[in-house]
């Protein structure tokens, strides 16, 4: 890339679309022109306001916690000032997730989210190392079950396994019997808070990258980041937050070539997005739609346009039935990417979702210029709101095609704004990213 | 039998019939209908055009197509590892009491199966079958080496992988059914069904995706093209497709998907009829629902979960196999007789519970467990060799006797009619699970379940297991690979009584067996011939005016939170009529629109409507379907006069099926027991049908000129939960 060279329109909605939630043509022109460094920048460098959590209040069960939590989450998602720490935030829920399925305590998973979020642009080793002692994580992935008398593998194997290394890939089965000896005894009090238990622990030699000495659980993830595993774990985490941001790739030149940025990086998070968004082959046409959007993305990109509420359309119903809750992954491996989310049962799904939010948009203002617009320029004004300005002939011409019937003498536009809402939604543009 | 070819118009009445079975309301018939009228032209591509010949040959093209009813497999996941060692429990073996301590099942509140095994007692069921010889349990069913993961264990059994595993070469990231599917192609969308929340890897095919088909929602896209509002959209998206998006794969695929999903709504709304109970009776339902309409599915899959009982398994285990059972015997007296020698069940889990109990009062992961068979042309049996508690395998797990991939091979080659061994990348000698191939009556009958007589399968293999009476002593495995223990020698009035008293799913099996024609003859006519005790469904109410536009707004879904609105008065543009809600119900919204030509027009909204929240439900699926949310949360209503409609839409009702609304003379119409002038359930029609919904749009037409009110009775209540009142000018 040439340093300083300007970034064109399509550029800059192509950023933002990937580190954020997408922003409408009128927000992003004045960033049109400007170099790489600087818009990048503005994205990663800019100074925001704390989110504010939510009260959880202990008369109400579980259950209607958890929808308090779920809702503000995709509120923060949709109408938060950064939405670069939003995705960033969902990125890491998806890599390192824990489930109100096993852990039905919404209390928990918010603190969770906390750490996530106040961790989530910085040292991955600090994010890691904080998680690793997370009420929500021991409980979920059993660790406090771990002790000396009875090792419990589940968190030393998912922690190499699907956080930080990949299956197989720079460690075996003893490397992972002697890390679940390593994290032995840390585990909860009976309030639920982390404790280490040193009677609980194995404190005799163990066996770890071929490293033997009395390991503890902590130095495993030094280790595994910045020490005798880096060049594993930079590989594999690099690989994830390209394919979260850029999309899949098979480009072991292009890979390696991130990991490395990611290492010298320090594993620093929001450098290595820097580095990444200043690359070339991410505004490479090969990175254009290449990534489904989830049904959470899909939704809150929505709800973004709107000016609609989680709270008010009670959007998180509608993603429990896609598949996507927050706070809800399937299993400790996250949710799956792009053709999982493709069916016919998610396009049942997403245009019931769609009407009932081109149905509560319709008595706002929003889209209100287009009465008394052509077609031509109502689809256009549609397709700008919904960060989605650039469609293909074949969309464009059946988006004006639909307003056109739905002006026929004998309907007079009747509910045209919801059903051109409707429609966009489900164009393939605005599902993919 | 001589009825072929049948008499003009017969063939249409019965088509008409069929169409009517799976058609859940009446405007969804009225938009087939018209759909049909239309033409086939314009519903290129449409299951609706392509299925009506396929009735019509079934029906009236004789023997060779109307033998060609397609067999079909359901399977039945018992997710989290289902233990099989209280399941069909072993009533001779005395390490079992030792092993289980408390969880041990006495054996003498068990079902009778044999001298060694009885079966749980949740079961009444699966009981049934079996003593009418319906029903086959495989013992020792898994794969070596089982490293005890969930994950790993269903990736083995979905994708079909071998017990190294490593998967099949000429298609690694494809499931053992998908692959079968492969070799069928992609032109029917009905061939794979997975019904559920996702689709398991089981159905993924290279070529060929799975319909995944959610459990019932209120609205269906694509059901309902009638609505305008609708199918403009619908045109929208299949017009992209026709023309292509331009977008690359991911976005071919969402369009392409995007049509499929038009086309098959229909269909996909009908098999919702009747479904309710637990997740795995709906599903059920659904997969006989399916059936039924002869769409040529041949695989469904579905999914019961739960069975990961690592402490206090006694009730929770109990419940699963109670819902499971259930969901059975309504599976098959749901399905239409005609076909019930061309469908089989059969059960698996990605493994079995350890044999010795933990402190918890569970179990934790295991090995082998049982598969379980059941259908009309299943050969009841046991098979498979006992693995026994005295010899166990490292982690304390009961040994496999029986490969899982000869349950795939018995089903592939004597179910499916496929070769089993390009799909699962080996040979496996298939179990002769089956009496006679699917629509075939077994050489002997079934209903006189005598063990030794029957005929085994004709599968490939069958004839290298030797059919014993007796199981083996519990810890002896025989040598063999499939040793078959038949059920109880009966009487056959013995049988039939019991297999008949309950659930009447046995009893449709003998019907069908007693009336059925013999190989070789339609299968159809005589399905229709014997059950005529259906009466046509009520026809639709007919459209008011052509053409129809219908174009009633889909009211938003009620925002939450907020305050309530109650509009006192709302002046409507045009005619100047001014008509106020009644302020008898607090949280009234109303949409009136009036004018002596236009359509009702969700432009004239003065704001949303608003509502009390709706009560969340109480699991995070929220699968429940007897919740009830109390109050519609907006009944939206609209006039439109000459010709005169009152139309009202509820929404966020409770799902339920007989919420109704009623115009009442506004005379007295405010007393509580006022008679309707008319009324009309959710599904536009004046008797409730079937489906529960939590919204619908109704219209009274040739209301006279007056004022009227307008109230709805949210299921079974008494007193409306809204009521508005109207001026029809």
């Amino acid at each position: 890339m040439v340093s300083g060279m300007p970034m064109t329109a399509d550029e800059v909605a192509h950023l933002y679309r990937r580190a954020g939630f997408a922003a409408v043509p009128s927000a992003l022109s004045p960033l049109v022109g400007q170099s790489r460094e600087s818009v990048v920048a503005g994205l990663l460098d800019g100074v925001f306001p704390a989110p504010s959590y939510p009260t959880l209040s202990p008369t109400d069960s579980d259950y209607q916690q958890l929808v308090v939590i779920r809702r503000w989450w995709l509120q923060q998602m949709a109408s938060a000032a950064n939405p670069v720490l939003e995705k960033l935030t969902f990125f890491w829920h998806n890599l390192i997730p824990t489930s109100y399925w096993k852990v039905p305590v919404p209390a928990m998973l918010l603190a969770q989210n906390q750490i996530l979020r106040n961790n989530a642009l910085g040292s991955i080793q600090t994010l890691l190392s904080a998680i690793a002692v997370d009420p929500a994580m021991l409980w979920y992935l059993d660790n406090y079950l771990n002790v000396a008398s009875s090792p419990n593998e589940n968190f030393a194997r998912e922690l190499m396994e699907l956080f930080t290394l990949g299956a197989d890939q720079g460690y075996v089965q003893g490397d992972v019997v002697d890390a679940a000896r390593a994290w032995s005894g840390h585990t909860l009090t009976p309030g639920r808070a982390y404790t280490f238990v040193s009677g609980e622990h194995d404190s005799g030699s163990k066996s770890i990258f071929g490293i033997t000495k009395n390991w503890d659980g902590p130095e495993l993830i030094g280790e595994i980041l910045n020490g005798v595993r880096a060049n594993v774990s930079s590989l594999f985490l690099a690989r994830r937050l390209w394919n979260w941001y850029a999309g899949p790739t098979s480009d072991t030149v292009l890979l390696a070539s991130l990991a490395a940025t990611l290492r010298s990086a320090q594993m620093n998070t929001k450098e290595f997005l820097r580095a990444m968004f200043l690359r070339d082959e991410f505004y490479s046409p090969m990175y254009r739609n290449v990534l489904v959007r989830g049904p959470i993305e899909w939704g809150v990109c929505m709800l973004r346009a709107t000016g609609l509420t989680a709270q008010g359309t009670q959007i998180d119903w509608a993603l429990a039935d896609l598949g996507q809750s927050p706070f809800e992954p399937p299993s400790v491996s996250g949710w799956k990417q792009n053709e999982y989310w493709i069916s016919q049962a998610a396009v049942w799904k997403k245009a019931t979702m769609a009407g009932t939010i081109g149905w509560s948009a319709d008595g706002t203002s929003f889209l209100s210029a287009v009465p008394a617009q052509g077609p031509a320029a109502a689809v256009q004004t549609a397709l700008d709101a919904f960060a989605t300005p650039t469609v293909s002939a074949a969309t464009r011409s059946a988006l004006e095609a639909l307003l056109t019937a739905n002006r026929d003498p004998g309907i007079g536009g009747a509910g045209q704004r919801a059903n051109l809402i409707r429609a966009v939604a489900l164009t393939p543009e605005f599902q993919l990213s | 039998m001589s009825q072929y070819p049948p008499e003009p118009g017969r063939a249409e009445a019965v088509a008409d019939r069929v169409l009517e079975a799976l058609d859940t309301v009446g405007d969804t018939v009225l938009s087939r209908r018209r759909t049909l009228q239309i033409g086939a032209g314009v519903a290129a591509g449409s299951m609706l055009a392509s299925r009506l010949p396929m009735v019509r040959g079934l029906v009236g093209l004789g023997t060779a197509e109307a033998t060609q009813i397609p067999s079909t497999i359901v399977l039945v996941y018992l997710d989290g590892g289902n233990d099989g060692l209280n399941t069909l429990v072993p009533l001779t073996n005395p390490k079992y009491q030792d092993l289980r301590g408390s969880l041990a099942i006495p054996g003498n509140t068990t079902l009778p199966v044999d001298a060694d095994y009885g079966l749980h007692t949740s079961l009444p069921f699966m009981h049934s079958m079996w003593t009418a010889g319906k029903a086959a349990f495989v013992r020792g069913v898994g794969y070596s080496n089982n490293n005890l993961s969930h994950f790993t264990s269903i990736d083995h059994w979905h994708y079909g992988y071998g017990a190294s595993g490593s998967p099949v070469a000429a298609s690694p990231h494809s499931g053992w059914a998908g692959r079968f599917a492969d070799t069928i192609g992609p032109s029917n969308p009905f061939t794979t069904v997975a019904i559920g929340p996702y689709t398991p890897v089981s159905l993924r095919g290279a070529s060929v995706a799975a319909l995944q088909i959610p459990i019932p929602q209120s609205q269906l896209f694509g059901a309902n093209l009638g609505d305008l509002n609708e199918k403009w959209v619908a045109d929208a998206l299949r017009s992209i497709n026709t023309t292509g998006s331009g977008t690359g794969p991911l976005g071919n695929g969402l369009t392409a998907r995007a049509v499929s999903a038009i086309d098959v709504a229909p269909s996909v709304a009908s098999s919702w009829n009747g479904a309710d109970g637990t997740a795995i009776n709906r599903q059920m339902t659904m997969a006989a629902n399916l059936i039924n309409a002869r769409l040529g599915v041949r695989v469904i899959s579905v999914i019961i979960d739960g069975f990961d009982t690592h402490a206090q398994q006694a009730v929770t285990h109990s419940r699963l196999l109670s819902d499971l059972d259930t969901a059975l015997s309504g599976f098959f007296s749901r399905l239409d007789p005609a076909l019930s020698r061309s469908v089989a069940i059969m059960t698996y889990s990605e493994f079995g519970r350890r044999a010795r109990a933990n402190s918890s009062a569970g179990t934790d992961h295991g090995s082998s467990s049982i598969a379980m068979m059941f259908g009309a042309n299943v050969a009841g049996g046991i098979y498979g060799d006992e693995p026994g508690l005295t010899t166990l395998d490292a982690a304390g797990n009961s040994l496999v006797t029986t490969d899982f991939r000869r349950l795939y091979s018995t089903v592939l080659a004597s179910w499916l009619g496929t070769n089993p061994d390009p799909i699962l990348g080996a040979t496996h000698v298939p179990l002769p699970l089956f009496a006679a191939q699917p629509g075939v009556i077994p050489s002997t009958t079934s209903t006189t379940s005598t063990s030794t007589t029957r005929a085994p399968a004709p599968a490939a293999g069958a004839s290298t297991l030797v059919p014993v009476t007796r199981a083996p002593a519990p810890d002896s495995p025989s040598a063999g690979g499939g040793t078959r223990v038949a059920p109880p020698a009966a009487g056959p009035g013995v049988t039939t009584t019991t297999a008949a008293a309950i659930a009447g799913s046995s009893a449709a099996f003998d019907s069908a067996s007693t009336t059925l024609p013999t190989a070789g003859q339609p299968i159809l006519l005589s399905a229709t011939t014997t059950q005529p005790a259906q009466p046509p469904t009520t026809q639709p109410t007919p459209p008011l005016a052509a053409p129809q536009p219908a174009a009633q707004p889909q009211p938003a879904a009620a925002p939450s939170g907020a305050g309530i609105i109650v509009p006192t008065e709302l002046v409507v543009p045009g005619n100047g009529a001014v008509i106020a809600p009644s302020p008898t119900v607090p949280g009234t919204t109303v949409l009136i629109t009036v004018g002596p030509t236009s359509e009702p027009t969700p432009e004239g909204i003065p704001g949303e409507p608003v509502g009390p929240t709706a009560v969340p439900p109480t699991s995070a699926a929220h699968s429940s379907t007897t919740v009830l949310t109390g109050n519609p949360s907006s009944l939206q209503v609209a006039v439109r006069a000459q010709p005169s409609v009152i139309s009202a839409t509820v929404t966020n009702g409770p799902l339920r099926n007989d919420t109704w609304i009623g115009v009442f003379s506004a005379a007295n119409g405010a007393r509580t027991n006022a008679a309707p002038l008319a009324i009309r359930y959710l599904n536009n029609r004046t008797r409730p049908g079937i489906v529960t919904r939590t919204s619908g749009a109704v219209r009274f037409t040739g209301v006279a000129k007056g004022t009227y009110l307008v109230k709805v009775f949210a299921g079974g209540a008494t007193a409306p939960v809204r009521q508005l009142r109207v001026l029809v000018p």
